[in-house]
């Protein structure tokens, strides 16, 4: 009978009054600052991040040179025999030759991946990204324990296990509080987690033009650590003058009286 | 002939994918924050919290895949059960708690 009572006072959560002037002047403000702190980060993203890519035109054009024999392998089925004759010939002269190279008689093996401005570029912006999330996350969260600590903010909807105690109700000296019960620190913490749908709500469409940015990086310039331009045009060119040309049209009466028969 | 069909059939275009993507992760955003608010206007506690965030969220997928998609969900995503159901679970969810204890604390 006895233990059976102390299980239910156990299990009663223990009803704290709370005055209602907290969530005016504690729970709203960490809200609306974390919010704002959020749209400000993002407009400094916008500010500093990274402008339009741009390589010079003789780049562009070795780029070009590079890809137009691929395009000319690939799709020569779809060319006359003479006019896939007079492109292979001029392409692999011009290949050969490294006619379109934008540096000529570059010192390829000094190139060192740093001294890349295209490079150094991105690894300035990823610095630059990466302290934009941490420090006004360190700012918060300093302000949050200077200003809100030691007393319970709220009651969360639901149960945690005890191992959270220390963390989500620090400065409440309490030795046996439900862990339900929680500072302001873990409000803090939720809304961390929880604000990106509500950052997506406010700037959804800004997010759209960021999903295109990554491919347009490697338009300009080759890739450190591939294979040199040069090379690759002379490779091309090897290939372009043993390719042998067969058009799409070849039997296609054949083809299409098996079809149809 | 069937070769060929099969070869445009693969062309994707990772504008669109990107495209589509956003739109379904704007409308889990939304109504998990919503339903997070709802729940929390409720009062409900634990577990009961936890099945109104699971139903909602299956309910929202299952009716982007009806309404939306047209039952067609594999014309508009890559891999339609992992993209619809489970790429943004933790994400709504994370949103849906924060909406919840909001809301439960503001009325409590």
């Amino acid at each position: 009978m006895w233990s059976k009572l102390l299980i239910a006072a156990n299990e009663t959560v223990a009803e704290l009054t709370l005055d209602p002037r907290l969530k005016l002047w504690v729970l709203l403000p960490i809200s609306i600052v974390m919010i704002l702190v959020g749209v400000i980060q993002q407009y400094t993203m916008v500010l500093l991040g990274p402008k339009v890519k741009s390589a010079p035109r003789p780049t562009i054009t070795e780029n070009q040179y590079i890809s137009k024999p691929i395009a000319v392998l690939n799709n020569g089925v779809n060319l006359h025999e003479a006019s896939f004759k007079i492109r292979q010939q001029y392409l692999a002269q011009v290949l050969s030759e490294g006619k379109y190279l934008a540096l000529k008689g570059r010192n390829d093996s000094a190139q060192n991946i740093l001294t890349d401005p295209n490079v150094s570029d991105a690894i300035l912006n990823m610095a630059k990204g990466n302290l934009a999330n941490y420090v006004p996350q360190t700012l918060i969260m300093w302000w949050v324990n200077y200003f809100f600590a030691g007393f319970v903010l709220m009651k969360l909807p639901f149960p945690l296990t005890i191992r959270f105690k220390e963390m989500l109700q620090s400065g409440v000296m309490t030795p046996d509080l439900d862990v339900r019960w929680v500072s302001s620190i873990s409000w803090y913490f939720i809304s961390m987690f929880g604000l990106k749908p509500v950052y997506n709500l406010l700037f959804g469409d800004s997010k759209l033009g960021d999903i295109e940015l990554p491919m347009q990086q490697f338009v300009g310039g080759s890739m450190p650590g591939g294979p040199t331009p040069e090379v690759l045009m002379k490779d091309y060119a090897n290939d372009l003058t043993i390719a042998q040309h067969e058009s799409i049209f070849e039997g296609i009466e054949e083809r299409i009286l098996n079809m149809y028969s | 002939m069937n070769a060929s069909r099969k070869h445009f059939q693969n062309i994707e275009s990772p504008r669109s994918i990107g495209f589509n993507k956003s739109r379904l992760l704007y409308v889990h955003d939304l109504t998990s924050l919503v339903f997070g608010c709802g729940a929390g206007i409720l009062q409900l506690e634990s577990q009961k919290g936890f099945g109104m965030f699971i139903a909602s969220y299956i309910f929202v997928s299952l009716l982007f895949v009806v309404w939306i998609c047209q039952l067609n969900p594999q014309k508009y995503f890559q891999n339609p059960v992992k993209d619809i159901f489970f790429n943004s679970l933790i994400r709504e969810l994370a949103g849906f708690v924060m909406s919840w204890t909001f809301t439960y604390a503001l009325l409590g």
